[in-house]
């Protein structure tokens, strides 16, 4: 059986014995709509005529659908009025709150269901740069940015941590590459699903990537960490080192779906009081991915 | 290509005004125009290396100028001729076959590319039916071969047929 999730996590999770029971239940799909492309009501329509049933949840154009097929074969996929997304992925760009006109950097950008949301609710006006490393997925991306028609975003393709110094961003989102633990299931057989393994130092990336990123912020500008994992060294445990080496702020915000704070400690370690004001979503309150979220400001006077 | 030779394509072909381009500017690399929104951030992102900026928007295919599907799938609305209202089972053949009669029509007004916009349901007023696909290349007389990506024809077929 999987020894899962470990016991230096029980602490935290809130209600973990539901935690447990929750992950034996696939997820379900959720979908965004895409008014860049069409109305909502046409949007809709369509997918009414498809045989999705749709139930509005308290996030803006996101529901749960249910049909038949994959949404992958859905007509409405292929026209790029929808696109298939994690409920919970939808809060770094809450958080962010991407307004038409801005300049924006996201920095670990595929395959662009945030970049492609915070294109949405720009209304497609303003600047997105959607970075990723790698080429692969940067496939990915701009299929995605294509199939949803929009034009303001440019794509390019530096290491994060390496991405260059030059002019400075309105907001950034780095949604950082993660172990993915907001993501596990327990299969039928009672094996992780999942999971990922290796020996990658992922907390150094991490903060390598967060130290970059709030570097390339305008004074006053926002950059919001996120990550779908729940390991406290991925999440706190890196905002902590950036509130360490520079003078950052991070802001508390009130997400449309239920949260919970950012711990204070793990493993022996006290986090700065800041990471408090992170936030956390739990698969089984939001049945949706696992997801961390920091809200983090540069002040005006950066010293 | 330059930006005049783009918008007077859409223009001339389809009947959509230059104004309706004005948001936007235009890059081009050997064989495509990109449509990318105006920005005041445009000058600022000058200095990195850009994989590509915008949406294709138009293609250089041998002599030939093509809209692309996501071109025609994103302005398609605006035209105002050379485009077809084609049912579903039409459709299926012409992305089954590639090549399907079709009977030229007032709207269409030569031999060229003609965007497809799918009627779905036919029950649905014009408004709620009216889906922009891509784009078909129309040939006297009467042939209409598809032209829509492999992945996207293939797509519709899956999405469109109920057995």
């Amino acid at each position: 059986m999987t020894q899962w999730p470990p016991s230096e996590y029980f602490y935290f999770i809130p209600e973990p014995e539901k935690y447990i029971e929750h992950l034996h239940h696939p997820l379900p799909p959720y979908i965004r709509i895409n008014p860049i492309k069409a109305p909502a009501d046409k949007i809709m329509h369509l997918l009414k005529d498809e045989g999705v049933f749709l139930k509005k949840l308290p996030v803006d154009f996101f529901y749960k659908a249910a049909c038949g097929k994959e949404l992958g074969n859905l007509l409405g996929y292929h026209l790029g009025y929808i696109y298939p997304q994690a409920l919970t992925s939808a809060m770094p760009v809450i958080a962010l709150n991407p307004k038409p006109g801005d300049l924006i950097l996201d920095m670990c950008a595929a395959p662009g269901g945030k970049t492609t949301h915070m294109a949405q609710l720009m209304g497609d006006q303003g600047t997105i740069v959607a970075n990723d490393r790698s080429f692969g997925r940067l496939t990915a991306l701009s299929a995605n940015i294509k199939r949803c028609g929009i034009t303001c975003v440019v794509i390019t393709q530096y290491k994060g941590e390496h991405f260059p110094y030059g002019e400075h961003f309105d907001k950034i989102l780095l949604d950082a590459p993660c172990s993915g633990e907001g993501k596990y299931r327990i299969g039928r057989d009672g094996r992780l699903l999942f999971s990922i393994s290796g020996r990658t130092n992922l907390p150094a990336i991490q903060k390598g990537l967060i130290v970059r990123a709030f570097d390339l912020l305008k004074p006053g500008g926002t950059l919001v960490y996120s990550t779908c994992t729940l390991n406290p060294e991925e999440n706190e445990g890196v905002v902590d080192a950036l509130l360490k080496k520079r003078n950052a702020l991070v802001l508390g915000w009130n997400p449309p779906l239920r949260w919970h704070r950012g711990i204070d400690h793990f493993k022996g370690h006290a986090y700065h009081a800041l990471v408090t004001g992170c936030r956390r979503f739990y698969p089984h309150e939001a049945n949706s991915v696992g997801f961390f979220v920091a809200k983090i400001v540069k002040p005006k006077q950066n010293g | 290509m330059d930006k005049q030779i783009a918008v007077k394509y859409w223009e001339e072909r389809f009947g959509i005004p230059p104004a309706s381009f004005l948001p936007y500017e235009f890059h081009s690399s050997t064989r495509t125009i990109y449509i990318a929104r105006q920005s005041r951030h445009c000058r600022v992102i000058s200095s990195l290396n850009k994989d590509f900026m915008g949406l294709p928007f138009l293609r250089q295919v041998t002599r030939f100028l093509k809209p692309t599907t996501v071109a025609a799938q994103r302005f398609g609305h605006l035209a105002k001729k050379n485009v077809i209202e084609i049912k579903r089972k039409p459709l299926l053949s012409l992305c089954k076959e590639g090549e399907i009669r079709w009977e030229k029509g007032p709207t269409i007004t030569g031999p060229g590319y003609v965007i497809l916009n799918l009627a779905y349901p036919e029950s649905h007023t014009a408004a709620l039916r009216r889906h922009f696909l891509g784009v078909s290349l129309f040939l006297e007389p009467g042939r209409l071969l598809c032209r829509l990506p492999k992945s996207m024809a293939k797509g519709v077929i899956a999405a469109l047929e109920r057995e």
